[in-house]
């Protein structure tokens, strides 16, 4: 009946843009089960796929900073860095809560003070702005040596047990719930007002300011919210590998934080897992390549850079237009 | 009655360099009230809301609101804080989030109450405000007749669609004070209606409202008060009929206004000669090659046809209209045939194929388009940008050739030409982008709405503008509202409905009747046209399956 009323214009794809917020976590949740019940991955491929589970959840407050408030920064190594620090520091002398806690209120306290100088500039000089940021961040690390060992690092950290489970295992499965937290607070927050807030500071900002909306303090908002998903995502990197070490923190993890919601399709809300899986895991399983290994990769990125600009949330959306058609004939 | 919410402004001034934009005018918007603001382009209005909605500071004047009994001074607040105190302001082109659906955008409008960043965190309250806020957005949008948009990505809707959407919120924001920014420039004569209504009904329930506008006939329609600007200053004020009788006023600013180029739809006569050129017709009668053919044109937005089936001609020297209400794809042809969206069907120009070509290729070989948002460099010279589009053309004239062409059609521009173009007002910038299309030298060029945010005094000149183009060789197409324009103009006309042609004939023959067939969907009294295209019924469009399917 509605095809005979509706007007002028023929319905163009309606995008369904609200989503029921509980289905990502619960794919995430049921995938992470599935892997450490029924696959059994062995312990190299264990570790690779904590690793990317742990960079997703760095990269999912980066895909807000990206992909909502549109603002880009290079210095997140910091806020890795002070999870994993805060974590390798803390965690056996004061328990977990403590030390998870500490890393997100250190990273949430550095981002405001930082985000509200740095966010008066405007967009490319405030990523030089967090470069500075993350290259302060490796020299605090290398020569603060009564807190952090300088590059020796600091070993002995621990790691979350859940579900009874030891080793590796236990971390994947902290890494896959704090994943699946992390993507129920991102949906949450891109239907909610704060959310759309950032949106359209993105797109306009003068309308933004038409509308009401506080466009630095939305901006500085995003930056804080990528800084406590980076600690908590630094803290797994930290128990994975035992402690917390500079090199772990420099400002190649920082590019991959970037990388990742980029390649991904920023501001998706698959984003920070598709990408990190193609960006942490990738190189890992190209090993087989030797020393052509990372030209390989950088290849690869550059062609998803060139003919895929929305990033692999393109690719998905032509899939289902193009399955749509072939379905309605 | 000093606790009625008022948005009051005393001798607001802000100068942009040697130009002052807005020298001294007062202004005073009481809830209930519709003020109308009307003057010539670069009068200062777009300028003066500016002022008064926040974006820009002004260099003298005071701004204050009174809400609540209480007083505000605002002259240095950010438009943010003004909003809060329900200052709204809608921009002269929509501006919403093109990823957002038509509802969310809406949502945007909907005020936040206390604590609604606590929302973000996903607490199971939320879900009761988000509910809330949904269907304040969905009422809203019910309001301005989109209700079956909401899904829709604001991006893939019409113009006029878009200008409803943020119709809806503006509704949906609950606003005191409303500063409009010619809310009925572009739309068509049913969705000019939805926003009259909607203007009025707002104004009846105790919103005030700050019209700025050309359209004198909406302005007599809504405004209680008009408030006439000219160079910056306040050139008359006061109750609307008075105002607009003044003498100054009407020798000033109106000119010929009541002449009214725009014909009525219900008026059967061809145009009145209204410009020094006489009305165009055929050159000769024998059909002449067309240069521009178009055949079975069908344009997508995505995988979905938005245009299906057009087919058009025009020879050198002709003019074609395309009209149509809102919706019905008349822009989207236009960037089919330029090449800016997928389209399938055949192009052809002076019997080369521009079809499956890259759009600056058309371009280079004697396409012209001319967008309807306005889109010079800002940063560049008027000149500067003139050259530009000189250099992306077929450069079949020097570029000095080209420049005296300008100067002939429109001197304003050439007058200014070591300007920065940010510096024009609208409708100079409009001139611009025609000018930059015509510098390139085309055979064909393609327009977009170039009246709209053109104030009606240049509409006449403008008329005159592309029929001595005509009379220069170069074939033309226009998508106008104005009809009046149109029929002036050009030679054959083109009505669109729903993305497939209803009509088609010379300009003569497009009556009243013809008019209703395509704007209103109306079955023509008597069908005296020569060719109200007939749907075939074997075959039904596949616009018809795509709405049957979903």
């Amino acid at each position: 009946m509605t095809a005979v009323a509706s007007p002028a214009r023929p319905a163009p794809s309606v995008r369904t843009t609200r989503h029921w917020r509980w289905t990502q976590p619960a794919i995430v949740l049921l995938v992470g089960a599935a892997v450490l019940l029924v696959v059994r991955p062995g312990p190299f491929d264990l570790r690779v796929l904590t690793l990317v589970a742990a960079y997703a959840i760095a990269a999912v407050g980066f895909n807000v900073l990206v992909g909502f408030a549109g603002v880009v920064s290079i210095g997140n190594s910091l806020f890795l860095a002070a999870g994993g620090y805060a974590w390798a520091i803390l965690a056996v002398p004061r328990g977990p809560l403590v030390a998870l806690l500490a890393g997100v209120v250190v990273a949430g306290v550095i981002a405001v003070l930082a985000g509200l100088a740095l966010l008066r500039l405007r967009a490319y000089y405030f990523a030089v702005g967090t470069l500075a940021l993350g290259a302060l961040g490796t020299v605090v690390m290398r020569n603060w040596t009564s807190v952090t060992n300088g590059d020796a690092g600091i070993t002995g950290a621990g790691y979350l047990k859940l579900f009874g489970l030891t080793g590796v295992s236990s971390i994947f499965a902290a890494a896959v719930v704090l994943l699946a937290v992390f993507l129920y607070l991102q949906e949450a927050l891109r239907t909610s007002p704060l959310g759309l807030a950032m949106i359209v500071g993105r797109f306009d900002p003068p309308a933004a300011d038409a509308l009401g909306v506080n466009v630095s303090r939305t901006r500085v908002a995003a930056f804080v919210l990528s800084a406590v998903s980076a600690a908590v995502g630094g803290a797994l990197v930290a128990q994975l590998a035992g402690g917390a070490f500079p090199d772990q923190f420099s400002t190649t993890a920082a590019i991959s934080l970037l990388v990742i919601p980029i390649i991904g399709g920023r501001g998706w809300r698959w984003a920070p897992v598709v990408g990190a899986v193609v960006v942490i895991a990738a190189p890992e399983y190209l090993r087989f390549l030797d020393e052509y290994r990372l030209a390989v990769y950088g290849v690869l990125v550059t062609l998803v850079a060139l003919f895929l600009p929305g990033g692999i949330h393109q690719l998905v959306r032509g899939l289902v237009a193009w399955v749509g058609r072939r379905r309605h004939g | 009655m000093a606790d009625r919410t008022t948005l009051s402004a005393r001798g607001l001034a802000v100068a942009f360099g040697a130009l002052r934009a807005v020298d001294g005018v007062d202004v005073e918007v009481a809830e209930g009230q519709c003020v109308g603001v009307v003057g010539a382009n670069g009068a200062g209005k777009s300028t003066l809301l500016n002022l008064l909605s926040g974006a820009v500071r002004p260099d003298a004047g005071t701004v204050t609101v009174v809400e609540n009994g209480r007083s505000h001074r605002l002259d240095g607040a950010p438009g943010r804080a003004r909003a809060r105190l329900g200052i709204v302001r809608m921009f002269q082109t929509a501006r919403l989030v093109p990823d957002l659906s038509a509802r969310e955008n809406v949502e945007l409008g909907v005020p936040a109450p206390r604590g609604a960043w606590l929302e973000a965190l996903g607490l199971p309250t939320s879900r009761r405000r988000a509910d809330a806020r949904r269907r304040a957005a969905e009422d809203a949008l019910a309001r301005v007749g989109l209700a079956d948009r909401a899904g829709i990505a604001a991006g893939e809707l019409s113009l006029g669609q878009q200008r409803l959407v943020e119709m809806a919120r503006s509704l949906a924001s609950g606003a005191r004070i409303l500063l409009l920014d010619e809310p009925f420039s572009g739309l068509s004569r049913t969705a000019r209606e939805v926003v009259a209504s909607l203007i009025a009904s707002l104004r009846d329930e105790g919103v005030g409202v700050l019209l700025v506008e050309h359209d004198l006939a909406q302005v007599r329609l809504l405004a209680d008060r008009v408030v006439v600007l000219d160079a910056g200053r306040v050139l008359a004020a006061g109750p609307v009929e008075e105002t607009l009788a003044d003498p100054e006023v009407v020798r000033r600013y109106i000119g010929d206004i009541e002449l009214e180029i725009g014909g009525g739809l219900d008026d059967a006569r061809p145009a009145p000669p209204v410009v020094a050129v006489p009305v165009p017709a055929p050159l000769d009668p024998a059909p002449r090659p067309p240069v521009l053919q178009v055949r079975d044109l069908r344009v997508f937005y995505g995988a979905v046809p938005a245009v299906d089936g057009v087919d058009l001609a025009v020879a050198a020297g002709d003019g074609l209209g395309i009209v149509g209400p809102n919706g019905a794809g008349k822009s989207t042809v236009l960037r089919g045939v330029a090449g800016l969206l997928t389209a399938t069907g055949s192009v052809r120009l002076a019997g080369e194929r521009l079809d499956g070509t890259a759009t600056p290729h058309r371009f280079r070989h004697g396409l012209g388009f001319v967008p309807q948002t306005l889109t010079a460099v800002v940063d560049l010279s008027v000149e500067e940008n003139l050259r530009l589009g000189w250099l992306a053309g077929s450069r079949a004239q020097s570029f000095a050739e080209a420049m005296e062409r300008v100067g002939d059609l429109f001197g304003e521009i050439a007058g200014r030409r070591k300007d920065p173009a940010g510096a024009l007002s609208g409708g100079q910038r409009q001139m611009l982008a025609i000018a930059r299309a015509l510098v390139a030298g085309p055979r064909v060029v393609l327009l977009d709405e170039p009246t709209a945010g053109l104030a009606p005094v240049l509409v006449a000149p403008f008329a005159d503008a592309l029929t001595r183009l005509r009379a220069d060789g170069v074939a033309v197409v226009v998508v106008e509202h104005n009809l009046g324009l149109v029929r002036a103009t050009c030679s054959t006309i083109l009505g669109l409905r729903a993305g497939a042609p209803v009509w088609s004939g010379p300009t003569e023959r497009f009556d009243g009747a013809a008019a209703h067939e395509v704007f209103l969907a109306a079955t023509a009294p008597a069908r005296t046209g020569p060719s109200p295209i007939e749907p075939s019924p074997i075959e039904p469009s596949p616009i018809e399956e795509e709405h049957l399917s979903s």
